[in-house]
């Protein structure tokens, strides 16, 4: 059987962009939320949002001139963190370029800029119509098909082994992961450069999902206001960022002596098939995602010593985890420490599975579990050990990062601390 | 040891009809799907020639009238498709849902103007310039709540799931047809390594509006004569179209031993990326000869991949239905692949389905499939699927003028259009 391990990673957050940095504001339990200044949001009813500070947008342009003129702000995260998890790999560019490495990325959706329709008059119809032709003598681009990216990493790198473009909403960037295992376990390739990127902060980003009831309002709170599992949360907060790894087969890194972050050992994906506004609540199909990553990994349940959790801070989500936590681990499940990094970056949507999988790497970079901070009161339903407001020591050894998606679909993965055996 | 996979179930919406048997007639008779279409915008286009579905009634399909209201209109096709081809594959409770997989690929998705219209009406100011504030103020308190759903390009497949209680691994893919053909590869490997007893795979699109319009024209990707004709000497771009169509797979002896109906067997599959490929994004593809030939051999590879994956030799293949979408460069590219596989030997027949469909970007893949299945099943290649006038730099064999019995034992599909990704899928006569 094939093993597969992690030999690079990129993050941009808002708590901080680069590896070195992302670990330390976790470490110190960091929230990176704020008010929105990406655009004009102080009539909307949410105001706040993780926003990412120190992109270096110059910097990638620099890199992928091609980039020019994309207005898709989320195309920029993910170049950023790609390079630099390739960078950090040390990868050579033959192999890159050898057929055998391939890229899987996890993304959400198109962002259509609500400002381009500004020239209108009259009545609705009289208006509609003056936007269509408008739009059409200006030659405005509406669409930045979601494999932007992805088309500028792979004609940088020339990479010519499989290339996905995984858009599962929420769980997008852990199945990206989880499949690239795959791809490499059933001899597919041997290098898979994968993660995801997201910025939904936009104006129909944000008013979008404001207007299903899914985020805070608690504008005044600002980086308090995403307070996972806590009795008071009232909605996730939205964050953008992106995260990326560069994995490999295991003889693969170690012929090239590569430094070696950790194994995934599992991967699960299920549906909840219930409903398209609300996850389901008996949180079966979370349970099953979750059992099916330990299936996957030949672990029992009682190995899990660590668990980040989608921990969106809905009152839903928080709840349903908990219950379907406790379903998989029973008591043992008062054991785990279970922390959401989402209280410190908010939701970063189709990157969240990707930064997560980051912020798991502190367990074994520094033996050290990111907190849940903001949690303060506890929910009578959400009763388990959220590693509440500071990192704490940890020398274990699995870990199993949740991210369960908008519409049903869940992934969760299976981290391993690096050993040979 | 892989186990085999069948396709029991097919369901199709598409120009040519609602359902595989109609769909079949018309690609077997070589009935076009295009015609002079109007929506909203439409007469401020050169012109608005598409692949239209027509007389298409989600509620036909959909018990839901509230689910129907939150979808766009690539989910309607779909989760109605779907319902059409679990119907065929007769499977109702055969499968434990954690052991049924859904894998689709969608299209690009930012949603429809006239859904946008209202929001957007409310956000211009008193100097008729779009103002974050008003739309704080006036536009989000008055917007449908539910906007978002027919944005996120994964509600088809959530869709799906709930109605026909799916429940195991799933993917999505976005956003063109060779990723849609990824989707169905993967539920195909799934199967194969008995991750799953059965998968529901495909994918919908609808780009017969004005956005679709609008993008495809800035790209110069659409034929001005608004005519699809793959490999015809006159081709001069695509034609835009809609529809959606979902394939049942099973492990072949699963389905055996219940007395399905098989289609077809699926047996190979291949991904290959392009790193030269600039025929996506790009309104100018690059020409260069040199460019040319790179391209040439990234397809000839992906082929060959899948022809090897089935575990066949290239001779043992019989028909081959192209990628070909009516762009001049990328047939012309598909087309020297295709010869240079058989170099030295006569190639298999080609037949081009978009000459009928025009391009249904994202649900192209099953659709040419399963045209491919029928054509096994039946032992018949389709008529006219092929150019009225040939183009002297590409030397292909098509298909006669009117349908012809032929024994058929292996067909390899193509989906090479836009994007980097370029993938080959095989079927095989069941027998």
């Amino acid at each position: 059987m094939r093993r597969v391990v992690v030999t690079g990673c990129g993050v941009v957050s808002p708590i901080g962009s680069g590896k070195k940095n992302f670990f330390n504001s976790l470490e110190q339990g960091k929230s990176g939320i704020d008010e929105i200044t990406l655009f004009d949001a102080a009539a909307f009813p949410v105001r706040i949002a993780g926003e990412v500070k120190d992109l270096d947008s110059d910097g990638i342009l620099g890199i992928y001139p091609e980039a020019c003129g994309i207005s898709d702000r989320k195309v920029f995260l993910g170049l950023s963190a790609f390079s630099e998890a390739i960078a950090d790999s040390q990868i050579g560019e033959e192999t890159l370029k050898n057929g055998r490495t391939g890229i899987n990325s996890g993304v959400c959706l198109e962002v259509l800029p609500l400002e381009e329709f500004h020239k209108s008059s009259g009545n609705l119809k009289e208006r509609l119509k003056d936007i269509y032709s408008d739009l059409l003598k200006r030659g405005t681009n509406l669409q930045t098909p979601l494999d932007t990216t992805n088309k500028f990493i792979i004609e940088k790198y020339k990479i010519s082994g499989p290339g996905y473009v995984n858009c599962s909403a929420c769980a997008a960037s852990a199945q990206a992961i989880g499949h690239s295992c795959q791809v490499i376990k059933r001899g597919n390739a041997e290098v898979f450069i994968c993660g995801g990127f997201d910025s939904m902060i936009n104006p129909l980003g944000i008013g979008g999902f404001s207007l299903l009831g899914a985020l805070s309002t608690k504008n005044e709170l600002k980086g308090a206001a995403c307070r996972p599992f806590d009795v008071r949360r009232d909605g996730a907060v939205i964050g953008e960022g992106a995260g990326a790894l560069v994995i490999e087969e295991l003889d693969h890194a170690l012929k090239r002596s590569a430094k070696i972050y950790c194994e995934i050992l599992g991967f699960g994906s299920s549906l909840d098939a219930y409903k398209p506004t609300d996850p389901d609540p008996e949180g079966d199909g979370a349970a099953a995602a979750i059992g099916m990553a330990l299936r996957s990994a030949r672990l029992s349940p009682d190995k899990i010593d660590y668990i980040n959790a989608h921990g969106t801070s809905t009152p839903k989500n928080d709840e349903i985890e908990t219950k379907a936590v406790k379903k998989v681990f029973g008591s043992k499940a008062y054991q785990i420490p279970v922390s959401s990094t989402k209280s410190m970056i908010g939701h970063l949507i189709a990157a969240s599975g990707g930064v997560e999988f980051i912020a798991c790497l502190l367990g074994f970079e520094r033996n050290l579990i990111p907190p849940t901070i903001n949690y303060d009161k506890k929910d009578p339903y959400c009763d388990l050990d959220y590693v509440a407001n500071r990192s704490r020591e940890w020398q274990g050894e699995y870990i199993l990062s949740n991210s369960f998606g908008f519409g049903g679909q869940n992934a969760c993965l299976i981290l391993k601390r690096w050993s040979k055996e | 040891m892989k186990r085999r996979v069948a396709i029991t179930g097919i369901g199709a919406i598409t120009p040519l009809g609602i359902g595989m048997e109609k769909n079949w007639e018309k690609v077997k008779k070589g009935v076009p799907g295009i015609s002079k279409i109007e929506f909203p915008g439409s007469r401020l286009f050169p012109h608005s020639f598409a692949g239209s579905v027509s007389n298409f009634d989600p509620a036909d399909f959909i018990p839901k009238k509230k689910m129907i209201k939150l979808m766009n209109r690539e989910a309607q096709m779909a989760v109605s498709a779907a319902g059409l081809a679990i119907a065929d594959a007769g499977m109702d409770g055969c499968y434990s849902p954690h052991r049924t997989g859904l894998y689709l690929g969608t299209g690009l998705t930012s949603g429809q103007l006239p859904d946008l219209i209202k929001l957007v009406g409310n956000s211009i100011d008193e100097n008729d310039r779009f103002s974050y504030r008003h739309m704080g103020t006036e536009a989000l308190p008055n917007c449908n709540p539910l906007l978002s759903f027919k944005i996120l390009t994964n509600m088809p497949l959530c869709y799906i799931s709930i109605l026909f209680q799916v429940k195991g691994p799933n993917m999505v893919f976005n956003p063109w047809s060779g990723n849609t053909a990824q989707a169905i590869g993967e539920g195909i490997v799934a199967i194969q390594q008995g991750d799953i007893d059965c998968a529901i795979v495909g994918g919908c699109d609808s780009k017969t509006n004005y956005v679709g319009f609008l993008t495809f024209t800035k790209l110069g990707l659409l034929s001005k004569k608004g005519k699809s004709r793959p490999f015809d000497k006159n081709r001069d771009g695509i034609v835009l179209s809609e529809g959606a169509c979902i394939l049942v797979l099973e492990d072949l002896e699963k389905a055996e031993s219940r007395n399905a109906n098989i289609y077809a067997e699926l047996s190979g599959y291949a991904t290959v990326t392009d790193p030269d490929s600039k025929s996506g994004w790009h309104p100018q593809p690059m020409r260069g000869p040199e460019v040319l030939e790179k391209r040439t051999e990234v397809l000839e590879k992906t082929m060959k991949q899948a022809v090897s994956d089935s575990g066949l030799d290239k001779d043992g293949i019989d028909l081959i239905c192209a990628a070909a979408n009516s762009h001049p460069v990328g047939d012309l590219v598909e087309a020297r692949a295709v010869e240079s596989l058989f170099k030295g030997r006569a190639a298999p027949p080609v037949i081009a389905v978009k000459t009928l469909t025009g391009d249904m970007i994202a649900a192209a893949a099953p659709f040419e499939l399963a045209v491919c299945a029928l054509a096994l099943k039946e032992g018949i290649l389709p008529a006219g699927v092929a150019p009225g006038e040939s183009d002297e730099n590409i030397r292909l064999r098509f298909c006669k003028n009117k349908p012809e019995k032929k024994d058929i034992k292996t067909a390899l599909s193509n989906s090479f259009e836009f994007g980097n990704s370029k993938v080959s899928l095989t079927a095989r006569r069941y027998s």
